[in-house]
C-alpha cells in the first residue's frame, strides 16, 4: 500500500524559447503509488516527467528522490527508468539484449542477467521471444518489451510516457489492467502520463490534473470526479454542465445562488468557499446527477427543482442523453442529462415541458482556475 | 498527343546530349587505331596497355590513397561536427556554424585552390601528400556532415540515446553502444561520397599538389596535351565504372537506411 513519500518535486518552473511550460509545479509521490499526470497536450505533464527522468533541467525548483536532491544529476545516475511513448527499443539488438541492456551497463554477471531477463519476460508474458528482432514485433509486444527493459533494473520509480497511445482500444484496455496488476505485484512507484481520463481513472491511486503548466487538482480518482475544484477539472474529467452562479446570500447552513443570472436555487448547506453576496462563481453539475421528471412532483422537497423545455432526447443504447433548457433568457444554457431509466426511451418527445431534479450536494461549487482562463 | 511527342523528342535530345559523349568515349576505347578519328576495328589492347603503364598505375595508387585518407578525415570530422550540431545544447550561432559547414559546396573550386595554396605558402607548410589529403577532406566534409547529420537527427527523434542513458549508460556509452552502430551506414555512405569527391578532384589538386604528387585526373590532363588517345578513353571508362559503382552503393545504403 502507498506509504511514505518517495519523490518530491518542489516549485519546478521551465520555459522553452520564452514560452513558459511549467509555472511552479510541486508534488509529493508516495512509495508504491500509481500516480497519473493527466491533462491536454501542452499542459506540461510530459515536461515534468522528463525533468524527473533527468532529460530536462528545470529553470528553478528541485527534484528529491528518497530525500536526496537529484536535480543536477544526469539520467544515468538516477534510480528512475522510463517507458517511452514510441518504445525506443534498440533496433540493432534482439529482444533479450534490449532487456539486458541496463544490467550489462551495470556490469551484472551474465548468469544473473539471464535469470533476471527471463523473470522480466515472464512478468510481461513474452517467454520465447528472446531471439526475435524488434522489427518482428507487434505494437503490443514492443510495449511489453519496453516495460520489461525498464523494470528489469528494479528502479524505485518507473515513468511511463503515454505508453499505450499507439495501441488500439481493445489492447489498450487489456494493457491498462495488466499494468496495474504488475505495479501492485512489484510495489514500484509508477508515474503515468496520459491525456485519456478514462485510462487515468482505471489505473491510478491518485491523479494530478495538469493545465497550462500548473497542477489544478491532485487527488484520488473519486475525489477528482466528485469534488472537482475548478471548471477545467470538472470539464476535463467526465462531462459536466458548467454554469455561472451569483451568490445572493451566504449564511451558515443555507446558500442562495442565482444560476445563469436567472434561476434562483437554495442549497441547504454551508458553502466551502468564502464568498460574499454579489460575487460570481461557477458551478458544475454532472449529467448523470440530473433526474428528468415528467410531472411537477419532486421526490424530495430539499432538491433543486427546475422547470425546463426538452430540446432533444438522444437514444444511446444503454442510456439516454437528454438536453434541457431551464433558462428563458437568450441564448440560454442547455443542460445535458444522462440516464439509464427505461422511461426516457419511450418518451422521446422534444419540445415538451419537463422538470430537472438535482440534489443540492450535486451542485459542485468551483474555484476560479489558477490560470484565469478556461474558467 | 502531338504535344507529348514533341516533349518526348525534346527529352530524348537532352539525354542524348548528356550521354552520347560517354557512349562515344566508351566505343572508341575499343578502337584499334592510334588516333580517335576513324573506326578501324575492335580491340581490347588499350585496356591492356593501360595496366602496363607504370606512370598511370602510380597515379592510380596515389589517387586511391588520397581518397581513402580524405574520406577517413572527412568522416571523422563530419561525425564530430554533426554530433555537436545535433546533440550539444543549443549554443550561440549554431545555425551559422551549421550552414558554414556546407560553404565549400558553393564556393568555386578555383577560389578554394588559390586560397589553400596561398595559405599553405604563407604559413610555410610544405605541400605534400598530407596537405592535399586535408584539402580534399575539406571539400568532402559537406557531404559526410550532411549525411551523418540527417541520421543523427532521426536517431534523436527516436529517443534511443535517451533510452540508453535512462537505463544507466553514460553519454559516451550511449554513443558507442547505440549512436555509432546505428549511424554506421550513414557514416559509411558519407565516406563513399567523400571518396568519390576526392577521387575525381582536379582543380584543387592541380593547385596544391606538391612536386612529385600526380593524381589520376592530373595525369589524364597531362596525357591529353598530346591528344586524346584510346588509352585515355579506356581509363576514363574504368573511372566511370568505379564512380557508378560507388555512387549506386551509396544510394542503396541511403535507401536501406531510410527503410529501417
Amino acid at each position: 500500500m502507498p506509504g511514505e513519500s518517495l519523490l518530491e518535486i518542489e516549485g519546478i518552473t521551465k520555459s522553452f524559447g520564452g514560452q513558459t511550460v511549467l509555472k511552479g509545479v510541486s508534488l509529493s509521490i508516495k512509495k508504491a503509488e500509481f500516480l497519473t499526470f493527466l491533462g491536454p497536450s501542452g499542459c506540461g505533464k510530459t515536461t515534468t516527467l522528463r525533468i524527473i527522468a533527468g532529460f530536462e533541467d528545470p529553470d528553478s525548483g528541485r527534484v528529491l528522490l528518497e530525500g536526496k536532491d537529484v536535480t543536477d544529476l544526469p539520467p544515468y545516475r538516477r534510480d528512475v527508468h522510463t517507458v517511452f511513448q514510441h518504445y525506443a527499443l534498440f533496433p540493432h539488438y534482439n529482444v533479450f539484449d534490449n532487456i539486458a541492456f541496463g544490467l550489462r551497463i551495470r556490469k551484472v554477471a551474465e548468469p544473473e542477467v539471464t535469470k533476471r531477463v527471463n523473470e522480466a519476460m515472464s512478468l510481461v508474458k513474452l517467454q520465447g521471444f528472446e531471439r526475435r528482432r524488434t522489427s518482428q514485433l507487434s505494437g503490443g509486444q514492443m510495449q511489453r518489451i519496453a516495460l520489461a527493459r525498464a523494470l528489469v533494473g528494479r528502479p524505485s520509480v518507473l515513468l511511463l510516457d503515454e505508453p499505450l497511445g499507439a495501441l488500439d482500444l481493445k489492447l489498450r484496455k487489456e494493457m491498462q489492467l495488466e499494468l496495474k496488476s504488475i505495479q501492485r505485484k512489484l510495489g514500484i512507484t509508477f508515474i503515468y502520463v496520459t491525456h485519456d481520463q478514462e485510462e487515468a481513472m482505471t489505473m491510478s491511486d491518485r491523479i494530478a490534473v495538469f493545465n497550462q503548466g500548473n497542477i489544478e487538482q491532485l487527488g484520488e480518482p473519486r475525489e477528482i470526479y466528485e469534488r472537482p475544484k475548478t471548471s477545467f477539472v470538472a470539464d476535463f474529467i467526465g462531462a459536466a454542465n458548467v454554469l455561472s452562479a451569483r451568490v445572493i446570500d451566504n449564511k451558515k447552513g443555507e446558500v442562495k445562488l442565482r444560476l445563469e443570472d436567472e434561476v434562483e436555487v437554495t442549497l441547504p448547506r454551508s458553502m466551502e468557499l468564502a464568498l460574499g453576496a454579489g460575487q460570481l462563481l461557477k458551478v458544475a453539475i454532472r449529467p448523470e446527477r440530473i433526474e428528468v421528471r415528467y410531472q411537477d412532483t419532486p421526490a424530495n422537497t430539499d432538491n433543486v427543482w427546475l422547470k425546463a423545455t426538452m430540446i432533444d432526447n438522444v437514444y444511446l443504447g444503454n442510456s439516454s442523453q437528454i438536453f434541457l433548457l431551464p433558462f428563458q433568457k437568450p441564448p440560454g444554457r442547455v443542460l445535458m442529462a444522462v440516464s439509464m431509466d427505461a422511461e426516457h426511451r419511450e418518451r422521446r418527445t422534444a419540445g415538451g415541458t419537463v422538470w430537472a431534479e438535482i440534489r443540492p450536494c450535486d451542485i459542485l461549487l468551483l474555484e476560479p482556475s489558477p490560470n484565469g482562463s478556461n474558467g | 498527343m502531338t504535344k507529348n511527342k514533341g516533349l518526348a523528342a525534346f527529352c530524348a535530345s537532352i539525354y542524348a546530349f548528356l550521354y552520347l559523349p560517354l557512349a562515344v568515349m566508351f566505343a572508341f576505347s575499343f578502337n584499334d587505331a592510334r588516333r580517335n578519328v576513324v573506326w578501324k576495328g575492335f580491340t581490347l589492347k588499350w585496356y591492356g596497355s593501360m595496366f602496363h603503364n607504370a606512370e598511370l598505375l602510380s597515379a592510380l595508387v596515389t589517387t586511391l590513397e588520397l581518397a581513402i585518407a580524405a574520406s577517413v578525415f572527412a568522416s571523422i570530422l563530419g561525425l564530430f561536427a554533426s554530433y555537436a550540431m545535433t546533440r550539444h545544447a543549443p549554443f550561440k550561432g549554431r545555425g551559422i556554424y551549421s550552414s558554414m559547414l556546407s560553404v565549400p559546396l558553393m564556393m568555386p573550386e578555383i577560389v578554394m585552390g588559390v586560397g589553400l595554396l596561398s595559405f599553405f605558402v604563407r604559413v610555410h607548410i610544405p605541400l605534400n601528400f598530407w596537405t592535399l589529403a586535408c584539402a580534399h577532406a575539406m571539400i568532402a566534409l559537406p557531404y559526410t556532415a550532411s549525411s551523418i547529420r540527417a541520421r543523427l537527427l532521426s536517431l534523436k527523434d527516436s529517443r534511443l540515446e535517451d533510452a540508453a542513458m535512462d537505463l544507466g549508460a553514460t553519454e559516451w556509452q550511449a554513443f558507442y553502444k547505440v549512436t555509432l552502430p546505428l549511424a554506421g551506414p550513414a557514416i559509411f555512405s558519407g565516406a563513399l561520397l567523400a571518396f568519390t569527391v576526392s577521387f575525381e578532384d582536379f582543380v584543387t589538386s592541380f593547385f596544391i599538389a606538391g612536386i612529385g604528387i600526380v593524381t589520376m585526373p592530373i595525369k589524364i590532363y597531362s596525357m591529353m596535351k598530346f591528344g586524346v588517345t584510346p588509352e585515355i578513353n579506356a581509363l576514363a571508362c574504368c573511372l566511370l565504372l568505379l564512380t557508378v559503382v560507388l555512387l549506386s552503393s551509396q544510394k542503396l545504403l541511403a535507401k536501406k537506411e531510410t527503410q529501417s
